[in-house]
């Protein structure tokens, strides 16, 4: 039984279909990779999925409960975190502050017991702190707690970014071009640390990428798309081979795709 | 009350609007090109008249050449506006809060400076007209409102000409939708805002003038911008067509729940409506509403 | 100095400590605060003087009122745009204030509403002021003052993480209007005079220009500008218009060329461990030796 399944989800802007059909199963503990040309639409799946946008058409079903019409916080709450294609930290607070964000939502004390210092209040505000340390150093940026985030090189932004995602405790994690601008080595990394939380939180990615090097050494499955189509899907292997991806990635014509 | 009264009272609201529509129509522009509110609006509408009244009272010479006087006077301010409250926040990439902070500081100084300059006593200008009233049959039309419906009417047209038919419109509009990309075109994004500041700036003069000819000046006349406000919102944010037609409905409303209600309750009333109008449909008549994506 | 120069000061630090979780913490600009310190004071005030009620309960029927009437205006008003929602505060204001002066049988219209038994003095008014400060700075390091630094910085990543923005903004905006409903109480009992001309939307812009001068982050910030700049003119004998160009001059320079304000985002523990740090760092070489 799968973990996240969409079905057959559609959208579009205006006279643009930006997805168009699009359907998914993530089992539990899978690396699942979308890859595709720019504007095929993948951050837009990202977008129904996480519920930004509302869906034209088609269903999404978390852990067995349907999420179609749900909020966008509420969809959060049951376990679906993101990071974003352009970074989005909140700046104005410390990267520890921004750790602790997703674990505020969270009723651990009350409105009045904030005000009027009770100690549930002390108490909720440890337990944050230490669960928000807990993934600056799955990260290893636990040393820079009380910086502000603009103060961080771009690579640790990104390490951040995930690190944030991860103190929402989520069942999926959907990265949105987590190796844009690192070098081979640091993408390397990244691979490493992937993989290392995948075994450690046991929990489920979806990953989008252009880094060939990262998609294909952490995915077990590939979904290729192309104007907001599926065009394959396949093992890393598979998809290498596929005449339809090359056609796709290379501009040629492929009739039987 | 018969048929002429209601007339009356038409055309009184639609004389009404064509002011309303020079307020928000300038509000409207800024907040295209710059999307915020600019509530220093009102303080160029102020000052604005004030310089009107310079000309038509102190100088002596006539309608015509205060409104010129007004216009140019006001556009002016309008640049001097951009360069005390927004450009720096334009260089520094400044939160949209910041220039709405700007914005109202700085009309409460421009209305402020005019208070110490002026005081707070009531200024009323001269009359401009020999008849102030036309008789049309049984109908009596102020002069006045004839020639604020004409001008203001004018003034649009040419308005939406510049914009949709010149270069610098298609500048204006570029720099509207995205100014670094404007920028990459080779169009000199700081000088279109300071041209649109000058436009909106002259509108406001305009409006000024016609406003102080029908209340008395005082240096909290641009208050009024608030009904530019809620007629740029009726009509959709950022759409000048839509300003337009936002200002007339709002000078209807506010004509009959006059003559319906009497003074004072109308501004609660307009308060409920505005208030259930943008919870109905936040995007006005006319407005696109730009969803944000991830 | 004079005793009433003091209380005024206290009064605009515990207005502009009001709108700082509103505004600086969350971003959202409203005109309208000043009204619900004019709910406080009016409610307050009129049953001490027509219906000869005890400060305890004119000063919890003060606070609670302008609670209840921030939950019907801040239901419709927050699902808003912030440009829309400050466009309602502005009526807000001008609304209670046509109300006030129209219901003259009650409030007293335009005249005012006199004869208030004067039961807080200097000492009350300073004990407010503490208590208010306190509360704020307690929301500030909670969950809810970092979920309104979220909303407030990016609404859309803060929703990704869970929070429900609209829910917060309400506790928020009931919060920040229960503590200028705080003021206006205080006030009229010290004041024992209040008409509706004095909660104008004037009054409400000033102390956000004061919050945006000392830091829009920064509580110390907020309070110490509050103090400045509303004592420095008392002192120096300002005409009103002229102090109210000064002001719109300061913010103007500060939002031009230190939009961070006065302090930024420090506060006043900073300065505590700042000190303790230069401290522990004197004792190290005993003890490494």
């Amino acid at each position: 039984m799968a973990l996240l399944t969409v079905n057959n989800i559609s959208k579009r802007f205006g006279g643009v279909v930006a997805v168009n059909g699009f359907s998914m199963t993530v089992n539990a503990n899978e690396i699942i990779g979308i890859i595709g040309p720019n504007g095929a639409g993948k951050t837009t799946i990202y977008n129904l999925i996480s519920k930004v946008i509302d869906l034209d058409t088609g269903q999404i079903i978390l852990a067995d409960q349907e999420i179609t019409r749900e909020r966008q916080e509420k969809v959060a709450k049951m376990g679906i975190a993101r990071t974003f294609q352009n970074i989005r930290l909140f700046q104005s607070l410390t990267v520890l502050d921004n750790v602790k964000v997703p674990c505020d939502y969270k009723p651990r004390y009350s409105f009045l017991e904030t005000i009027c210092m009770l100690p549930r209040r002390w108490k909720g505000e440890r337990e944050i702190k230490k669960e928000a340390m807990e993934c600056l150093e799955l990260v290893g940026l636990a040393h820079l707690a009380n910086t502000k985030p603009s103060n961080l090189p771009y690579g640790m932004q990104r390490r951040l970014e995930i690190a944030r995602a991860l103190a929402l405790n989520p069942k999926v994690l959907l990265l949105d071009e987590p190796a844009a601008g690192l070098n081979p080595e640091e993408a390397l990394e990244l691979v490493d640390f992937l993989k290392d939380i995948k075994k450690r939180l046991g929990l489920s990615m979806i990953l989008i990428e252009h880094r060939m090097d990262v998609i294909m050494e952490l995915c077990d499955r590939i979904y290729v798309q192309d104007f907001g189509k599926t065009i394959s899907v396949g093992t890393p292997a598979e998809i290498q081979s596929d005449p339809c991806v090359l056609a796709a990635y290379l501009g040629e014509e492929e009739e039987s795709c | 009350m018969g048929m002429t009264f209601f007339v009356q009272q038409l055309i009184n609201g639609i004389s009404k609007g064509a002011v309303y529509a020079l307020i928000a129509v300038g509000f409207a522009l800024i907040f295209s090109v710059l999307k915020f509110s600019n509530f220093a609006h009102g303080g160029m509408i102020s000052i604005s008249a004030f310089i009107g009244y310079y000309f038509a009272k102190t100088l002596g010479l006539g309608l015509v050449f205060s409104l010129v006087a007004a216009a140019i006077g006001g556009g002016i301010i309008g640049i001097i506006l951009d360069t005390i409250g927004f450009y720096n926040l334009r260089k520094r990439k400044s939160p949209r809060i910041f220039y709405f902070v700007s914005s109202i500081t700085c009309g409460i100084l421009f209305m402020n400076i005019l208070t110490i300059l002026f005081g707070t006593t009531y200024y009323s200008m001269p009359p401009f007209f020999e008849n102030p009233v036309i008789k049309l049959g049984a109908l009596r039309v102020v002069t006045l409102d004839a020639v604020i419906l004409g001008t203001c009417v004018a003034l649009l047209v040419v308005l939406m000409i510049i914009i949709q038919k010149t270069k610098l419109g298609l500048a204006i509009r570029t720099v509207a939708i995205d100014d670094t990309t404007a920028t990459l075109m080779g169009i000199n994004a700081n000088t279109i805002v300071r041209v649109t500041f000058f436009l909106a700036g002259s509108l406001a003069g305009v409006a000024g003038v016609f406003l102080a000819s029908n209340y008395t000046i005082d240096p909290f006349l641009g208050n009024m911008v608030v009904k530019g406000f809620i007629a740029s919102v009726i009509g959709g944010l950022g759409s000048l067509p839509g300003a337009i037609i936002g200002a007339f409905l709002l000078s209807l409303v506010e004509v009959a729940l006059t003559v319906i209600t009497g003074d004072v309750i109308a501004p609660a009333i307009i308060f409920v409506l505005t208030l259930t109008f943008l919870l109905i449909r936040p995007k006005g008549i006319a407005g696109k509403f730009m969803q944000e994506k991830a | 100095m004079n005793e009433s120069v003091l209380v005024f000061t206290l009064i605009t630090v515990i207005g502009v400590v009001s709108i700082f979780p509103l505004t600086g913490l969350t971003g959202l600009f409203s005109f309208g605060q000043a009204a619900y310190m004019a709910v406080g004071a009016y409610i307050a005030g009129i049953l001490a003087v027509y219906f000869k009620m005890p400060l305890i309960v004119c000063m919890i029927s003060g606070v609670v009122g302008c609670g209840l009437l921030s939950v019907i205006v801040g239901y419709p008003t927050l699902k808003l745009r912030r440009d829309f929602f400050a466009l309602m505060s502005l009526f807000l204001g001008e609304a209670i204030r046509a109300v006030l002066n129209a219901s003259g049988d009650i409030t007293g219209g335009a005249q005012g509403l006199s004869s208030i038994p004067k039961w807080i003095g200097l000492p009350g008014v300073f004990l407010g002021t503490a208590v208010v400060i306190v509360l704020v700075a307690m929301f500030k390091y909670s969950r809810f003052g970092r979920m309104c630094l979220a909303i407030k910085t990016d609404e859309l990543a803060a929703k990704s993480f869970g929070i429900s923005v609209f829910a917060t903004k309400m506790k928020v905006y009931v919060f920040t209007s229960m503590i200028a409903g705080f003021a206006g109480v205080l006030y009229a009992f010290y004041i024992q005079y209040i008409d509706p001309n004095m909660f104008g939307w004037t009054t409400s812009s000033s102390w956000v220009i004061f919050l945006f001068f000392g830091g829009t982050v920064s509580l110390t910030g907020s309070v110490l500008s509050a103090v400045l700049l509303t004592m420095l003119p008392e002192l120096l004998r300002f005409a009103s218009e002229l102090r109210t160009v000064i002001y719109c001059v300061i913010i103007i320079g500060v939002l031009n060329f230190r939009p961070q304000g006065l302090l930024g985002d420090r506060e006043i523990t900073d300065l505590y461990h700042w000190i303790k740090d230069k401290f522990t760092r004197h004792k190290l070489p005993e003890n490494a030796a």
